[in-house]
């Protein structure tokens, strides 16, 4: 269905294997870095005052591990994710440099030698095609593409005022500060960021299964005028690494489509060999806030290719953690198809993603399905025994009584 | 009527019935010679293949005539209009009222080709008639299921829209196979009349008149038979209608591939139905062949449920284990239901299967909706099984009271030879 970099089966070659039935058959998944349970804190640090400076830093302390989340709007909307293995790294925040042409070491996660895991992902465009007349499914790119739109040039929210503790959530809201065609005079597009203290489900599709060695983030479109109409939108995402090869694009299929009816696909992003950080997602968007099987659109999701940084909108935060000599690779996602829902139903778009490091999150049949198969396979069977026993013994004491004739 | 009056009256020069003819018609137009019980065959398959083509089913068996048949055609084609115009202007309250009309046409059209049946191969060829209607209406169903499709697509690029427009349109279309079932009526209605006035023949009773009351009368394995009856069926036919998207989505195949993949259940029925059904007549036994049937197709969704393997498999097997039980389940319920309540009983296994695939039709829509395929499948599953139960207990209560219904078809010969000395 998509066109990922590598395409795995991870069902094994069409036959389920029983290590693979066997983790279908485990309940709770485990926190992957050993923790089932984090205390986290959301904390929005304080930039210049009178300067709507949002960087928000998530920090999922466990027994012994700490992951650190580093989500801003400074730029385009990027987050820094730190893995360390103690519980005790803290998060240290230089604006002044952060804000000088030369951010380097404006962000820094300390003891520097506990970091195990670091890498960031950026939302650089919202891409827009012109899909009309499209009824090749199969193309290369989904239509005409318009001027996209760089989320470096948006203006955003004060984020303290949508941060949660409840949730453990805060949303980031913009729109572009030169807008002259009034496309989002109505509109804006929203990152909402939740971060999880346990492994859990949420009720909204499409129904991530997430642990506490995750975050999730939710990019929904309200609003905002398309330019045709049968426009679709896109999202253009740039991964931060080391190494100069791109992290991993998985897909793997499975049987499993409990949770979000239908799409029975999960993509995953790895940036090396477990365990390291993943971005896991449905290749599902959905055009209405309910989120249904009858407004689910397809995702597609582009290969993985390396891309030079002067031709990306630069993100102070990734600078400031990483340095300047960096490897970007981005990759495309786009949301709906030439037939069926899309963002002209209701102007609402709305895809999920999960941020984490360690072993992604993989789901298990419920028990719920493992009862009614135990019962709908063992009746019979019993039913079949127990007749045929009574039976048996029916005709034994019927032969009995002819012996004596 | 017995061969042996046929062979007679065609030795005789003067022609059957006494009626004075002059000159012998030629055999494509005697209503009693083979060729023209022939194109009788053909017309009545034609009518089948029509109505199948767009069949919705609701119980109402009265007793039929020429003309009931006709008005019963009529009710199909202006059915099929109204559905078609409700589609054009858009008010679903409409449709409704179109496919009711339709169903109230349609079923009892299915009895009609029934009655006639009967009435033209009553001791002839009529176990061969019944498997090749069978296979013309599934041949009817498919041919909807792969050619619906390509003329929405079609008509979609003449109009230039994909909506409601292009649906209403295109059921239209459909709605000429319709008027052939009209045609078909009326050509029947005619040779029927032709052949009653020229062979002086009445009507085959197939001791059709339903008495309610009948059914307190119902014995136990009856009522297990309706309920693998039920169970069964309503893991086909729901199953199909919610297919196509289920082997696109699973599987990845295309649009065309799932069609041509969700079709193959009713294109392998066609041709198997008469030779499972020369099976079980030879064999006998028809408790072990139903069993057969029932686990296969239990075997056959879980092969889909739970594992990748490509679903041609499956639907191989579930499009075999529904002829086969098709062949294997009715007529077992002529063994243990006296001759005059036979109608009741066949009538009412046909109701009552209708208000099952109508209530669990809505059911696994609403499972899709808000649990998936896996978990519909593993309900179609838990179906089966209960099915599976009460064959199990068939075969147990039918061995407990040393019943007839597991007779091989030696038994079934030497029971038949004992009654008639």
């Amino acid at each position: 269905m998509c066109g990922g970099g590598e395409s795995l089966w991870g069902w094994g070659p069409r036959v389920p294997s029983p290590l693979l039935l066997l983790s279908l058959l485990s309940t709770a998944p485990l926190g992957l870095l050993g923790e089932e349970t984090r205390q986290v804190s959301l904390e929005v640090i304080p930039g210049w005052p009178g300067l709507p400076q949002n960087l928000l830093h998530i920090r999922a302390v466990g027994t012994n591990s700490t992951l650190h989340y580093v989500w801003s709007s400074l730029g385009p909307p990027a987050v820094v994710l730190v893995a360390t293995n103690t519980p005790n790294s803290v998060l240290n925040v230089n604006w002044s440099r952060l804000l000088s042409p030369e951010p380097d070491g404006g962000l820094m996660v300390l003891p520097e030698d506990s970091i195990q895991f670091s890498s960031a992902l950026i939302f650089t465009r919202l891409l827009e095609f012109d899909n009309t007349n499209m009824f090749d499914v199969a193309a290369e790119t989904p239509g005409k593409p318009y001027p996209p739109y760089s989320l470096a040039e948006f203006s955003w929210n004060n984020i303290t005022g949508s941060l949660d503790p409840a949730t453990l959530s805060a949303t980031f809201q913009g729109r572009p500060v030169n807008d002259p065609t009034g496309a989002f005079a109505n509109g804006s597009l929203a990152f909402k960021v939740q971060a999880f203290s346990r492994s859990g489900r949420p009720a909204q599709p499409p129904r991530l299964l997430h642990t506490s060695d995750t975050c999730q983030l939710e990019v929904a479109l309200v609003g905002a005028s398309p330019r045709g109409n049968h426009s679709l939108f896109g999202l253009e995402v740039v991964t931060v690494g080391q190494s100069p090869d791109c992290p991993s694009m998985r897909e793997q299929h499975s049987i499993d489509d409990e949770y979000a009816p239908a799409v029975f696909q999960l993509d995953q992003l790895l940036w090396g060999s477990l365990p390291s950080g993943f971005v896991q997602w449905r290749p599902v968007a959905f055009s209405q806030k309910q989120g249904s099987r009858e407004s689910a659109l397809p995702c597609q999701a582009s290969p993985l290719h390396p891309i030079l940084a002067y031709s990306l909108p630069q993100s102070p935060i990734v600078q400031a953690f990483f340095g300047s000599q960096n490897n970007f690779c981005s990759f495309n996602l786009t949301f709906g198809a030439s037939t069926g829902p899309g963002y002209w139903d209701q102007h609402y778009l709305s895809w999920s993603m999960l941020l984490g490091v360690g072993s992604p999150p993989m789901d298990a049949l419920s028990p719920l399905i493992l009862g009614i198969m135990a019962v709908a396979l063992g009746a019979p069977g019993l039913m079949l025994l127990g007749g045929g026993l009574v039976l048996l013994l029916h005709h034994k004491q019927c032969s009995e009584y002819q012996s004596i004739n | 009527m017995e061969p042996e009056d046929e062979e007679e009256r065609e030795l005789l020069p003067g022609g059957p019935g006494g009626a004075g003819r002059s000159r012998p018609l030629p055999a494509l137009c005697d209503p009693s010679r083979l060729a023209h019980r022939l194109v009788v065959l053909l017309l009545m398959c034609l009518l089948g293949f029509a109505i199948s083509a767009m069949t919705i089913l609701l119980p109402f068996r009265p007793r039929l005539s020429e003309w009931g048949t006709i008005i019963f055609s009529c009710f199909v084609c202006v059915g099929q209009v109204v559905f078609a115009l409700g589609a054009i202007v858009n008010a679903f309250w409409l449709m409704e009222f179109g496919r009711f009309v339709f169903g109230i046409g349609g079923e009892s059209l299915a009895v009609a080709q029934n009655t006639y049946a009967v009435s033209w191969f009553k001791g002839k060829e009529l176990n061969l008639v019944f498997g090749l209607q069978l296979s013309m209406a599934r041949v009817g169903s498919t041919v909807n299921m792969n050619l619906m499709g390509w003329v929405y697509s079609e008509i979609e690029a003449s109009l230039g829209s994909a909506g409601h427009t292009t649906l209403g349109v295109t059921l239209m279309v459909g709605g000429i196979t319709c008027v052939l079932s009209l045609i078909c009526a009326l050509a029947l209605a005619y040779l029927d009349h032709r052949a009653e006035r020229i062979l002086h023949k009445e009507q085959g009773k197939t001791g059709e008149v339903i008495k309610l009351t009948d059914i307190k009368d119902f014995s136990l394995p009856l009522w297990l038979i309706f309920i693998i009856c039920v169970c069964y069926y309503v893991v086909v036919f729901p199953f199909i209608g919610l297919g196509k998207d289920f082997f696109m989505e699973k599987f990845g195949f295309s649009s065309q591939a799932a069609s041509a993949v969700n079709s193959v259940v009713y294109i392998i029925s066609a041709p198997m139905s008469p030779i499972f059904g020369l099976l079980v007549d030879k064999t006998g036994k028809n408790i072990v062949w139903v069993l057969c049937a029932v686990a296969t197709t239990l075997v056959s969704h879980m092969m889909l449920a739970f594992t990748m393997w490509n679903p041609w498999i499956a639907m191989c097997l579930l499009g075999l284990s529904y002829s086969l039980l098709a062949c294997a389940l009715w007529p077992m319920v002529a063994f243990v239901v006296p001759e005059h309540q036979l109608g009741t009983a066949y009538g009412f296994m046909q109701s009552i299967q209708n208000l099952g695939l109508a209530i669990i039709s809505i059911i696994a829509g609403m499972i899709l909706d808000t649990r998936g395929y896996l978990f519909l499948e593993v309900f179609f599953i838990a179906c089966v099984s209960l099915s599976l139960l009460s064959v199990v207990l068939l075969y147990l209560v039918n061995r407990a009271r040393d019943g007839n219904l597991n007779y091989s078809a030696r038994q079934r010969e030497e029971m038949k030879l004992s009654h008639t000395e």
